[in-house]
């Protein structure tokens, strides 16, 4: 048995990480942590080595975007997959760094389902990053 | 008592046509004329017959004056004036008359003759002065004639500029309208995306949370269950709306390209579908063959047939048929509101294709008609409807440069028509 996968969500609304938590570890799988600052969002992940990461956009103190600017510049970091997971609705991340593959986007309000799926598709397409 | 008399010694001379028949009197009208009295001698020209005048025409040196016999072997009475002063519409008259003429000269007077002179009274200075009165008169009368028609001519350009000017208005007011319009979408834009995002975040919650009881609720639960389908698919509709203001609100340029309308109506109706069925509708499509090309963004146009058809599917209520029917044509004046005006953006003659939806439903209301493009207006607001979707429809459609008109049957229900460029002409305009 493969050993539980780590979810790190970056994302300011602590009670929408804390369900999303809940419904991510409760499907059994994973373990996961959840970071409401934008700021310390990189030494969490360092600390944590998450497999892959969901990162909220718009945050006060520091947006997803350089949050995940921090993480390509990282080498522990580089090559972990992760999914934008943000209100808005045409974010510019499609445009900007759509070349970059380990990055995915999922529009809220998302489903619990579609979630899961979308972060067992980016798992599997690179699992270099656990 | 002193009496003014005509100075004809300061006169310049005058170039006379003399046309009498009676020899006499001619010779004598002649030497009238011509007696040298000081200063410059009058010439005169004689003819005994109306044609023999008329031949005068066309000389290079003009009459100022023509002495005027009525009757001639040739021509009678007032034929003979009304020949006279359309041949030499710029010389002056004096018609020379019998006693029983009195009443044709009369006429003579109103219809421009400058004088007349009754051959019984010959006395010659002052004929000789009736006839520079009469000159004097005549050319007084053509330059107020130019004077008038050079009025005339600046009237009308004055009424020229003031068309343009009320056109340039006109066009003035559309734009800033256009303007109007267009900055009220930004803000509304700004508002959307702004509203979108606070929304969403806490969907999205409701959304996590629904999902996870759904997961864990006992199959019995009914109750449960309801409540929880009921909560999922108000967060569905909370987000739609929230799509349709973003999309209403959308800026992005089109992307737009010659694309065939019938595989578009097939994906638009692949959509709708369901809908079709749920409400047993059918749907008959005509499309004209060899259909030109339109000019297009393909998705937005999709977004247009949708709605449309929903429209229409939600006028039928449920049953019946809707009809979609495509052709090639050049506007006629009159069939279709297209206006004529510059700006507008079709006139009669151009060639359009025109794609129609019609359904069979009860119609739109007379006081519900003019808002139906108003945004947020809604006569489905129960059902969910934001008052959008008809917006977004129209403002699709005229960032196309196309023309968008819903309008009531004569025979029933609604047909929506849709009047785009044709590939070839919208290339030809950009």
């Amino acid at each position: 048995m493969a050993q539980r996968k780590k979810i790190l969500i970056v994302d300011d609304e602590k009670q929408f990480g804390e369900m999303i938590k809940i419904n991510l570890e409760t499907e059994g799988d994973y373990e996961v942590c959840v970071e409401t600052r934008g700021r310390q969002a990189l030494d969490t992940a360092r600390r944590f080595n998450p497999d892959l990461i969901l990162l909220d956009i718009i945050m006060p103190d520091k947006s997803g975007y350089d949050v995940a600017r921090d993480f390509s510049l990282d080498t522990q970091l580089r090559a972990k997959p992760f999914i934008y997971l943000t209100a808005l609705s045409k974010p510019e991340v499609l445009l900007r760094e759509s070349e970059r593959k380990n990055i995915a986007y999922l529009a809220k309000p998302v489903s619990r389902e579609c979630l899961l799926e979308a972060i067992r598709l980016q798992m599997s397409a690179h699992p270099g990053g656990g | 008592m002193q009496t003014r008399t005509f100075q004809t010694t300061e006169a310049k001379a005058l170039n006379i046509l003399l046309v009498e028949d009676n020899p006499v009197e001619q010779k004598m009208l002649e030497t009238i004329f011509t007696a040298n009295r000081g200063g410059s001698r009058n010439h005169v020209t004689s003819a005994e017959t109306l044609a023999a005048a008329l031949e005068q025409r066309g000389r290079p040196l003009a009459f100022d004056l023509i002495l005027l016999d009525l009757n001639l072997p040739d021509s009678e009475g007032f034929h003979t004036f009304e020949s006279i002063q359309s041949a030499f519409p710029e010389t002056a008259i004096v018609v020379l008359t019998g006693t029983r003429d009195e009443n044709i000269a009369m006429e003579t007077l109103r219809c421009g003759a400058q004088d007349y002179w009754g051959k019984g009274s010959l006395e010659p200075k002052l004929l000789v002065r009736v006839c520079r009165y009469a000159v004097e008169r005549k050319r007084i009368e053509i330059e107020l004639k130019h004077a008038n028609e050079q009025l005339k001519r600046h009237e009308e350009a004055l009424l020229e500029t003031l068309e343009s000017l009320k056109k340039s208005n006109e066009d003035l007011r559309a734009t800033r309208l256009q303007l109007i319009q267009a900055a009220k979408l930004e803000v509304v834009g700004r508002l959307a995306a702004g509203i979108a995002h606070e929304v969403k975040n806490p969907l999205a919650m409701i959304r996590m949370g629904v999902d996870y009881f759904f997961k864990y609720i006992p199959a019995g639960e009914k109750t449960g269950r309801f409540m929880l389908e009921s909560m999922s698919e108000a967060v569905g509709r909370a987000d739609m709306v929230i799509k349709e203001m973003l999309d209403f609100s959308s800026q992005q340029a089109l992307v737009i390209q010659p694309e065939a309308l019938a595989p578009l109506v097939e994906r638009a109706l692949f959509f709708v579908k369901h809908e079709f069925d749920k409400r047993q509708t059918h749907f008959e499509m005509q499309m004209q063959e060899n259909l030109p090309l339109a000019f297009v963004d393909k998705t937005r146009m999709e977004q247009v047939l949708i709605n449309l058809m929903t429209n229409a599917l939600q006028a039928q209520q449920s049953g019946g048929t809707i009809h979609l029917k495509t052709s090639f044509l050049e506007l006629q004046p009159g069939i279709l509101p297209v206006g004529n005006r510059r700006g507008d953006p079709f006139v009669p003659g151009d060639k359009v294709i025109r794609l129609d939806i019609e359904d069979e439903g009860p119609g739109i209301p007379a006081d519900v008609l003019g808002k139906i493009f108003d945004p947020f207006f809604t006569t489905k607001r129960a059902e969910g409807g934001t008052g959008l979707g008809l917006s977004v429809v129209k403002n699709i459609i005229e960032m196309h440069g196309g023309f968008l008109c819903i309008r009531n049957r004569s025979e029933g229900g609604v047909c929506a028509t849709v009047l785009l460029k044709p590939a070839e002409a919208a290339r030809g305009a950009a």
